[in-house]
């Protein structure tokens, strides 16, 4: 009875909220439910989905990783359940769940998948019960709230330990000396993705340089990533395990396209992939997406075909052009993130406008110290800036500090005018790179949709 | 005209942007035609204390700290000694508590600092996280940003950086933040520290010069508008949004 009338109500505020237009409808419904009916997931996790629920995680390349998933699994004819237009808190899957369901609690989707905060996954792993759990990888991110890195894995790790599903596989990037460091302590079978030879890497603040096992320094060869990379510990052997999946002859282009070449253990043919998605990180999130799919029987043919029909994720690296000029739009939520958005804007050799917008919300995390370990000296002297957020001057701050002269910056806080400010310095035929932190993103976009200066509001394009 | 800075363990002990600081202190001391020398000091070093003009330790999680404990432990005489003849030295958050006399982790072991000072650090079970201004009687406001779960105490002769306006502090019950023991500042501040109150980081130059060269001198005056209003934009943040503790 009590669940009856949770889903009715929950049915009714999702569209009131809607209805009226004060806000996504995701949060509150989903918190409200949460406690009137506090057992609701883990009902639904063992009846509602048929074939299970895929749960992705991490610090990067969540929301990535999880719309390449259930892209495809519905392009191959599959009834998915995602959480993309909540949140990745419990009220937000919540949400996803009542506003799809019906009363009368009939066997409906086949498949779920989730991105889940990585703090979340010790509420919502042992309610969801997932058949996979992809952990995509752990950087130092909106640490206010969650302390130390080294919490936050065994936050995630003691999770994957409560999963009640038997048949479980745990996906890890290789690739992360923190996140492999925790394999052993896993009782479930674990596959490993990650990239094998590459010669690019990202310059950037490091944020694992010693062992994880034995605390004596790492030895990479090479370190593309953060701390990401092949690495092996000279002391006490701990090393990148042998990958399951894994991605070389990786190629960039100068106009930022892909190409790499992925295989599968034990299987001797190899794919070649020439996805539309770019930049370097998104390597990691195919092959961990693939890694996922392959898992789930899905032929490598069609996940290959629809990758590399896949255009862009809501506001990671997403392009347009207006005015007769080009934008670029790059999300960063962290150092690391960041770096590579710069190394991928320095890919255009010829003078360049930005608009950087910087805020402090709780989605943003609401320190914001972390804009001084951005490597922002990479970003040529000439290049004129306009800095906005709620943070905007905190971010000139630091671009003065990085030598760019401060007649280049101009601190813009409301985002419309800082965007046209901005537009208006990029020539014509040129690109405007912006550069937002993640609730800076949502604000943009808002605002462009509603000026009808993109026209879609979908998070993916096919 | 030089000034070496000592930037301790900076791959083991450099959270939530602590580089800022030094990026600062080498920005304001070029912009001065004088040059800068950062020093990196690792692990297994034999480092020459003596050469040092400013030491600068940041904050880092419990393993950096564990590691670092033993090799911090076996200079502490001669850091100890300098600190007295007046070598500026900023700590920050986990480099505040090693200088200190000892950590409390949560798992109940103790880390050994090198008692530079009269203070000790138990960790607590909250974290302490938000925008925070302080008042010092000797910088003026002070703006940042804490992020810890340690609870530093301070002994009776010892003073403190700043009494609290906004925030938690040193351990969040006391009213204080930091402390200001000779040309030591020790504090919780990220944000980073320094950019922002660049009052202070003039200050640690002017002391590195008196320090090496005998003498004070007076500093080109630069044009501090954008750290001014980044300064404001801090403070009103601090003032508006509220703490979180988790």
């Amino acid at each position: 009875m009590r669940k009856f009338f949770a889903i009715i109500i929950g049915k009714i505020l999702i569209k009131t909220i809607r209805f009226f237009n004060i806000g996504g409808g995701s949060a509150l419904p989903g918190l409200l439910i949460e406690k009137i009916y506090p057992d609701i997931l883990s009902n639904y996790s063992s009846n509602f989905f048929t074939k299970g629920i895929i749960v992705i995680t991490g610090t990067n390349g969540k929301t990535t990783t999880s719309s390449l998933i259930s892209n495809i699994l519905e392009k191959k004819g599959f009834k998915v359940l995602n959480n993309f237009s909540g949140s990745n808190l419990p009220r937000g899957i919540i949400s996803s769940i009542i506003e799809k369901t019906e009363i009368s609690n009939k066997k409906k989707f086949d498949f779920g998948v989730f991105e889940v905060d990585e703090a979340a996954t010790k509420i919502l792993i042992p309610q969801l019960n997932p058949y996979i759990i992809v952990v995509t990888n752990l950087f130092r991110d909106q640490l206010d709230r969650y302390g130390e890195l080294d919490k936050t894995a065994s936050i995630i790790f003691e999770a994957i330990n409560s999963n009640k599903n038997k048949q479980q596989i745990v996906i890890l990037n290789g690739n992360d000396p923190l996140i492999v460091s925790y394999a052993k302590k896993i009782n479930a079978k674990i596959l490993f993705f990650g990239i094998e030879k590459t010669d690019y890497s990202v310059e950037s603040v490091i944020d694992m340089k010693y062992c994880p096992l034995c605390n004596k320094e790492l030895t990479f060869s090479p370190r593309f990533y953060g701390h990401l990379g092949n690495y092996s510990c000279l002391y006490c052997g701990f090393k990148t395990p042998e990958f399951d999946f894994c991605a070389d002859s990786i190629k960039i282009q100068d106009d930022f396209s892909l190409y790499f070449k992925l295989n599968i253990k034990g299987y001797s043919k190899t794919y070649e992939i020439n996805p539309l998605l770019f930049g370097f990180f998104n390597i990691f999130n195919i092959t961990g997406a693939f890694s996922v799919l392959y898992s789930l029987n899905i032929e490598p043919e069609f996940i290959k075909t629809t990758i590399e029909k896949t255009k862009f994720v809501f506001g990671r690296m997403e392009k347009f052009t207006y005015d007769g000029k080009d934008i670029l739009i790059l999300l960063g939520k962290n150092p690391v993130g960041f770096a590579e958005n710069i190394n991928v804007v320095n890919f255009d050799k010829n003078q360049k406008t930005y608009l950087i917008i910087l805020n402090d919300k709780f989605a943003d995390g609401t320190d914001i110290s972390w804009i001084w370990d951005v490597p922002f000296e990479k970003i040529s002297k000439e290049s004129l800036i306009v800095s906005s957020g709620i943070r905007a001057s905190d971010m000139a701050l630091r671009l003065k500090y990085a030598q760019i002269p401060t007649k280049n910056i101009k601190k813009i806080n409301e985002i419309p005018r800082a965007f046209h400010e901005s537009l208006n310095l990029t020539k014509k035929g040129k690109t405007l790179y912006i550069l937002p932190t993640y609730s800076a993103m949502l604000e943009l976009r808002k605002y462009l949709i509603k000026k009808d200066i993109i026209k879609t509001t979908q998070l993916y394009k096919i | 005209m030089k000034i070496t800075i000592f930037y301790l363990y900076p791959d083991l002990m450099n959270l939530y942007g602590d580089i800022g600081n030094i990026i600062a202190l080498k920005k304001r001391i070029e912009w001065r035609n004088i040059e800068c020398k950062i020093e990196e000091i690792t692990l297994g070093q034999k480092p020459d204390f003596t050469k040092a003009d400013i030491l600068f330790l940041g904050g880092g999680q419990d393993r950096g700290q564990k590691i670092i404990e033993k090799e911090l432990l076996s200079h502490k005489e001669e850091i100890k000694t300098l600190i007295e003849k007046g070598l500026p030295c900023l700590l920050i958050c986990g480099g505040y508590q090693l200088f200190g006399k000892y950590f409390k982790t949560t798992d109940g072991s103790t880390i050994n600092g090198i008692e530079a000072f009269d203070a000790w650090t138990i960790a607590g079970g909250k974290r302490m996280i938000g925008n925070i201004i302080i008042e010092s009687p000797v910088f003026g406001r002070i703006v940042g940003f804490e992020n810890h779960s340690g609870k530093t105490y301070l002994g009776n002769n010892i003073s403190p950086l700043g009494k609290i306006i906004k925030g938690y502090g040193n351990n969040g019950t006391d009213g204080t933040e930091g402390i200001l023991f000779k040309n030591v500042i020790g504090t919780y501040l990220h944000g980073p520290f320094l950019p922002k109150n660049f009052q202070i980081t003039d200050w640690f130059i002017k002391q590195a010069i008196k320090y090496r060269y005998g003498q004070g001198i007076n500093l080109l005056s630069l044009d501090n508008t954008f750290e001014k209003m980044a300064f404001h934009e801090a403070e009103k943040r601090a003032i508006y949004a509220k703490s979180l503790s988790i």
